[in-house]
């Protein structure tokens, strides 16, 4: 079984004056591997401008580029489609990294005894899963409370966050269990914003998993990158001259015909 | 090297100009010294006003030692000297360290004075360094255009002390003349206004008085 | 040395002339000091110098062969030479370095190892430095000027020339250029080795910038000059992995240039030294370094390490605790932590409590024999006195070969109790001369 998805992602990023020497470093493009063919995708900017394509350290495909005059907004607009098949995923090496802990998601000193009060599993798929139900359970979803710069032990402390932050702490747990996990993001069949979840490495296949929603990833996610944490893999990055003030419109859908 | 940055572009202007001003005071102080031993100054409110600084001076004498040597103060002589020293430092590959090795000389001699009790001796080695740098400097920088910089901005200093200080007409025609001569040979982009201002009293075709010609000349580079 | 001593003063300022300063933060504010020079050199023989040249060369080659095999196939570690903990839990493993190799392969292209001289007479290799070790500058100006000062000492003892440094770095540069001109990247005036870079740029024939100087576009990087962009070819770095490319490291960054790291994978500039190299100078690597050298090179390591013991390793935990009062021991976590402790320094409780902490957290730690260095001679008030130093030596990689700059930084503690050589610490340094017969 398998599933055609159509997918558009639309930012526009609004500046409050005029920028310039604005480099930029986008992750939005999927790219195809077993269990995700991409059949079509084009990528549109606006000042346009041409971009170059790399995948960085992990993987991911880069679209890199600059847009030396100035300019009041900097939007980009994804289309494409794509066939999902997480029956498909085949085995793959892990990078041992992801075993690790990394900016975001260091352990804290209570962690031991957090573990130690869920009562794991020792199969690893089975406390994977226990993993997720234990996150989802603790946190409430609420946007606005935490930021781009909050690890996984504030946002744990706290008990709030968004898709981020559940992925954070789904990381951290689970590589002091011993599972090595990554994270991710890209877009959820549906419609609003782009989403993060993770991968646990599980019998040698990169398995999606979503505390946020707390399930297993099935055909409607679409990847986009993959890192140790947010900061590995963010869909946009940038920086320019000029002291403006960024507002930022995000509109995602994916759909199946 | 062939090219350089603007933010170098700037410092080697600067680096003339505050050469320039760190000469020329330098200069104007060991005259006032010599006028002090026999009881004299100068009048130091008539000159802070000339020269657009806030007179924060009790008597002559505190006007020659605090002009000259406080650091603190940003209208000092000794402030120049660190800014003069501080764009030289970061032009050390475009310059070269022999004709730095001058700039710290003179920013070495200034303080020596502030410890003299003859600060006038150790003074003059601060002129000396200055005109050492000078012949270092033509000689270590090849490229015609970057020298042109540097002397543009001396010659700016030079003039712009000259309308302050109310010096002949004649000399400052002739300076005039001297700084329009070099700046098309610099690369540097002049404000248009400005450069119509100081081509027309260059030229003597209308007159145009003190005031609006040194803002023309302090206002030719916005750099 | 006579000669020298006796003109002390004429090279302090001849050394005063040419600005050989350092910057310091006092008191949240930028100062710059004379970095004090004493004048009695140090003398290495001819023989003791192709020991460690050979050694030095050999330890870089090893350390270049671990970071490209790291970044790439990871043989040492599959193969179990080094557990894995101690690359993937050290700050200076890049993960975003995977699969990017540098021009020719090299990654660290100007190394600093510092090494200390025993009361046994033997050489120890202190630590090495891949990231961008800095001070080759001071001796490479003092020896000029001790020259100048002094032409009869130099006629009479056969001392190798160290002033081929910047064509040395020159030819280092070159041989990665990848079609541009070279640039020598500062963090800018207010950095604590202002001086060096600058003067290192000027004894090289590069171009000194700042961030806002350099750009990329497609991805390659280009000088901002008033004549037009020039391509850069070639960047020696003085600013830290972190701060190079907001868009792959910490994004506040304002003294990098964005998008570096495009340019620096598409192989369109070579970046001396590579970024990721922290990983080959951790203080837990350290430990492996003459394990690396027999793994890549077949060869016995010429120059010891520091007896240095793992409490990773149960039997190295074993004779660490009970060892304790003897040990220094270094935290490897580089951020806070304990940083480094001399066990003779604690009291029985402190002792108690760091062997506590040793056996929880067995791989946080490395504890080393304190060597007895070899004291140096210094001039302090006309008197001659004795001095803790080490010597930091320079080792040059480019594609093609491996050479050790003939000459070092020699830094010596000015106070008579302390270990600590740095110049922040208000140390000084002297000229090192290796002795050509």
């Amino acid at each position: 079984m398998s599933r055609l998805l159509h997918f558009s992602y639309d930012i526009l990023l609004e500046f409050s004056s005029p920028v310039g020497e604005h480099a930029f470093a986008l992750r939005c493009m999927p790219s195809s591997f077993p269990g995700q063919e991409i059949l079509d995708c084009t990528l549109s900017l606006d000042p346009q401008v041409p971009y170059t394509r790399q995948r960085d350290g992990f993987g991911n495909l880069l679209q890199i580029g600059r847009i030396g005059q100035f300019h009041d907004h900097f939007r980009y607009t994804l289309r494409g489609s794509a066939r999902v098949d997480i029956a498909a995923r085949q085995q793959e090496r892990a990078m041992p990294v992801f075993r690790f802990p990394s900016a975001y998601t260091q352990p804290w000193p209570e962690l031991e005894r957090v573990l130690g009060q869920l009562n794991l599993p020792r199969d690893p798929r089975q406390r994977a899963w226990s993993l997720a139900r234990a996150v989802h359970e603790h946190m409430a979803y609420v946007p606005g409370s935490t930021g781009v710069h909050t690890t996984a032990e504030q946002a744990f402390a706290s008990g709030q966050g968004v898709c981020q932050d559940y992925a954070h702490i789904y990381l951290t747990l689970a590589r002091q269990t011993g599972l090595a996990a990554r994270y991710v993001n890209g877009l959820p069949e549906g419609e609003g914003a782009s989403h993060a979840w993770c991968e646990v490495w599980l019998d040698g296949i990169w398995t999606g998993i979503d505390p946020t929603r707390c399930q297993w990833t099935d055909d409607g996610y679409i990847r986009f990158g993959v890192g140790r944490d947010f900061g590995d893999c963010p869909i946009e990055r940038g920086v320019f001259l000029g002291l403006a003030d960024q507002t930022q419109t995000v509109f995602m859908r994916v759909w199946e015909q | 090297m062939d090219s350089v940055t603007l933010s170098k572009q700037n410092r080697l202007y600067w680096l003339g100009r505050y050469a320039e001003r760190v000469y020329a005071a330098v200069q104007v102080l060991m005259e006032e010294y010599d006028r002090l031993i026999d009881g004299e100054g100068l009048d130091y409110t008539a000159f802070c006003r000339d020269m657009g600084i806030p007179c924060v001076y009790i008597s002559a004498e505190d006007f020659c030692r605090r002009y000259l040597f406080d650091g603190t103060n940003p209208h000092s002589i000794r402030s120049a000297v660190e800014s003069m020293l501080g764009n030289g430092m970061v032009l050390r590959e475009t310059i070269s360290s022999p004709t730095l090795a001058y700039l710290q000389m003179a920013h070495g001699a200034m303080e020596l004075a502030e410890h003299s009790d003859a600060p006038c001796v150790p003074l003059q080695w601060v002129l000396d360094d200055i005109m050492a740098f000078r012949g270092s400097f033509d000689d270590s920088v090849e490229e015609e255009r970057i020298r042109n910089i540097t002397k543009t901005g001396s010659q700016v200093e030079r003039i712009s002390l000259m309308l302050r200080m109310g010096w002949h007409r004649e000399r400052l025609d002739r300076e005039l003349q001297k700084l329009l001569n070099r700046l098309y040979k610099t690369g540097l982009q002049p404000n248009p206004q400005a450069l119509e201002v100081v081509t027309a009293c260059a030229l003597g075709n209308e007159p145009v008085s003190r005031q609006q010609l040194l803002e023309s000349v302090e206002g030719l580079f916005a750099v | 040395m006579d000669g020298l001593v006796r003109h002390t003063r004429q090279i302090n300022q001849q050394l005063a002339r040419y600005g050989v300063k350092f910057g310091i933060y006092k008191n949240g504010t930028f100062q710059e000091r004379l970095f004090p020079f004493d004048a009695i050199p140090r003398v290495i023989s001819h023989e003791e110098w192709q020991v460690l040249e050979r050694g030095l060369i050999q330890r870089v080659r090893a350390l270049n062969l671990f970071l490209k095999d790291i970044y790439g196939e990871k043989r040492i570690l599959s193969d179990g030479v080094i557990p894995e903990d101690f690359v993937y839990r050290s700050p200076g493993y890049l993960p975003q370095c995977e699969g990017i190799v540098p021009v020719k392969g090299v990654y660290s292209h100007i190394s600093g190892i510092d090494l200390v001289k025993g009361k046994d007479g033997v050489w120890y290799i202190l630590e090495d430095n891949l990231r961008i070790p800095s001070g080759a500058s001071y001796p490479l100006i003092a020896r000029q000027l001790c020259r100048r000062c002094s032409p009869e000492t130099f006629r009479q003892n056969p001392v190798v020339d160290n002033r081929g440094y910047g064509r040395l770095m020159r030819r280092t540069m070159d041989s990665v250029n990848t079609g541009g001109i070279n640039v020598v990247f500062t963090p800018g005036r207010y950095n604590a080795a202002y001086f060096e870079h600058s003067y290192l740029a000027e004894q090289s024939g590069a171009v000194l910038a700042e961030a806002g100087d350099l750009y990329v576009r497609d991805s390659t990087v280009f000088y901002r000059s008033t004549q037009g962009d020039q391509r850069v070819g070639a960047i020696y770095r003085r600013v830290s992995d972190e701060y190079m490319d907001p868009l792959t490291f910490v994004p506040e960054s304002l003294i990098g240039i964005p998008n570096l790291m495009a340019a620096y994978r598409a192989g369109n500039v070579g970046i001396l030294n590579a970024f990721g190299n922290g990983v080959a100078d951790d203080k837990g690597i350290y430990y492996f370094v003459p394990k690396m050298i027999s793994y890549y090179l077949g060869e016995e390591a010429i120059l010891s390490n520091a007896p240095t013991y793992l409490p990773f390793y149960p039997e190295d935990q074993r004779y660490v605790l009970e060892h304790l009062d003897t040990l220094v021991v270094k935290d490897v976590a580089e951020a806070g932590g304990y940083g480094v402790v001399f066990g003779s320094g604690l009291t029985a409780q402190q002792r108690q409590e760091l062997a506590g902490t040793i056996a929880a957290q067995p791989r946080r730690f490395i504890a080393q024999e304190v060597i007895d260095f070899q004291d140096l001679p210094i001039l302090e008030d006309g008197e001659q006195v004795e001095r803790k130093a080490d010597l930091r030596a320079f080792v040059l990689s480019s594609g093609e070969e491996t050479v050790v700059w003939p000459s070092g930084l020699t830094r010596f503690s000015r106070n008579p109790h302390s270990f600590v050589v740095n110049s922040s610490q208000g140390g000084g340094f002297k000229d090192t001369w290796i002795l050509s017969r």
